[in-house]
């Protein structure tokens, strides 16, 4: 998606804060798509996603008076819609144990080199379309789900919506160097999610040197 | 091998993001090359995050322009100056807030409605009971003859078909023809009573005194069975006592339904 021209989105924003809402709505047009799919990785569950979108985008009109003017707007957008689905799946507390038992029964050892054959067969092989599996992409999206929110957060603003670690800071009021952490344990854990529930996926997608 | 020359998790996740020093990054590039446990879990990452890269953009359900009324409904009418120093968090609790006030005013809308249907369903059926009682005072003088015993005979079947039918004929047999009595009491001291509120005072007196006459012969084991009589319905005093509780619980009911709704708007 094309970035806004930065002078255009400050005029946009100003006139937001002074109750402008087509301007505002200028706003929703361009970042809709962000929003959205930050908050389906987040919680899995498409009409939920929807509905916390929208309330985020009710939420930040209501808000914006108090965006700093020079700040990251997205940044700031999405930490109101870090919070809300953060409140939500808080509320609805699915799968509540299963993070905590199914990751800390097997250390696995690295070096099976299954992320390779999963890389390999889903992405290389059809690298046109770059399309991974209906069942790969399940089984990514549960692996995310399983993870403590705050790494679920900080992995899928860097490694889905590919924010910089510094607006990662912004966005969860945190310092780099949490960001930093947050990050690193919540791809090594997904790693190791991805690896024990390599049964879910069909044949070709397993480790083939078991 | 020693354990704390490996690369860490994290500075691996950091150095595949290229957030380390130019320094860091020349010393993790070394290490790396001569070790195969680092280099392994350093693909791993890489794997995962192309993974992740690879999730496809999820299509947008719809769009989340914000309609008019929204905007209306959200508009910041504080000056800007005030509402600067206003965070985001509070603003989506108020958000929220008002999503749960909404459900709960629709909630209590509906249980006024019940509560209001169920206060008129009880102040018809009270109104019936009375009416049917009142008639029994006049089944002495034996102008209403018909409608006072057709209207008993109407009412006691739909209201407790077990007393009529079934259970014992010969307490109810008794009960009549205290009920009797009492109608040839009542005359005496209702007679100045003609309208239709004061009556039921006396047919409420006459069910006190019904139950009290039957109390002496029985004294600790009947009580209950006397409350039960004195609320029969299918004996005037008794249908004339149901019919003021129910009343009663009638406009209780309108009154909380009452409080309530001017609590609510206000």
């Amino acid at each position: 998606m094309a970035k806004l021209v930065r002078d255009d989105e400050e005029q946009l924003i100003a006139r937001s804060q002074h109750g402008d809402g087509n301007a505002f709505n200028l706003l929703v047009l361009h970042y809709q798509q962000t929003t959205y799919s930050f908050v389906l990785r987040m919680l899995g569950d498409p009409d939920t996603a929807a509905d916390v979108t929208q309330d985020t985008f009710i939420a930040a009109f209501r808000g914006v008076a108090s965006f700093h003017a020079g700040s990251s707007f997205r940044a700031w957008l999405l930490r109101i819609a870090s919070n809300m689905a953060c409140d939500h799946w808080r509320r609805v507390q699915r799968r509540p144990a299963e993070s905590l038992d199914v990751l800390t029964d097997e250390e696995e050892p690295h070096g099976e080199s299954l992320l390779s054959v999963l890389a390999a067969t889903s992405i290389e092989g059809n690298p046109e379309e770059r399309l991974l599996t209906q069942e790969l992409q399940e089984l990514i999206q549960s692996g995310l789900q399983s993870l403590p929110l705050d790494q679920r957060v900080a992995v899928v603003l860097c490694d889905v919506e590919g924010f910089s670690y510094e607006e990662i800071a912004a966005s969860t009021q945190s310092a780099l160097g949490t960001v930093r952490s947050r990050i690193a344990r919540g791809r090594a854990r997904l790693r190791t999610y991805l690896y024990q529930h390599r049964e879910l996926l069909p044949r070709p997608y397993r480790l083939s040197n078991e | 091998m020693a354990q704390d020359r490996h690369l860490t998790t994290e500075q691996l996740s950091a150095y595949l993001d290229k957030q380390l020093s130019a320094q860091e990054q020349a010393a993790f590039d070394v290490h790396l090359q001569s070790c195969q446990q680092c280099q392994n879990v350093l693909d791993d990452l890489r794997q995962t995050v192309a993974l992740l890269h690879a999730l496809p953009q999820p299509v947008l359900p719809r769009s989340f322009v914000l309609p008019a009324e929204v905007i209306r409904e959200a508009a910041p009418s504080a000056p800007v100056a005030a509402m600067r120093t206003s965070a985001p968090a509070p603003l989506h609790i108020d958000e929220g807030r008002r999503h749960v006030e909404q459900r709960a005013k629709r909630r209590q809308y509906v249980l006024r409605r019940t509560l209001r249907a169920m206060s008129t369903i009880a102040a018809v059926i009270g109104f019936i009971f009375l009416l049917t009682a009142i008639p029994i005072p006049l089944h002495a003088g034996g102008a209403s003859t018909s409608s006072g015993t057709s209207g008993g005979a109407a009412s006691a079947p739909a209201n407790n078909p077990n007393a009529s039918a079934s259970a014992q004929p010969s307490t109810t047999m008794g009960t009549h023809t205290a009920a009797g009595q009492n109608a040839g009491t009542a005359p005496a001291k209702g007679t100045p009573n003609s309208g239709p509120t004061p009556a039921p005072t006396s047919q409420l007196q006459n069910g006190n005194q019904h139950t009290t006459q039957q109390s002496p012969p029985a004294p600790v084991s009947d009580i209950l069975q006397n409350i039960g009589a004195a609320l029969d319905p299918t004996v005037s005093g008794g249908r004339a006592l149901d019919g003021l509780l129910l009343l009663a619980l009638a406009i209780l009911g309108f009154v909380l339904s009452r409080i309530w709704r001017s609590a609510r708007t206000t």
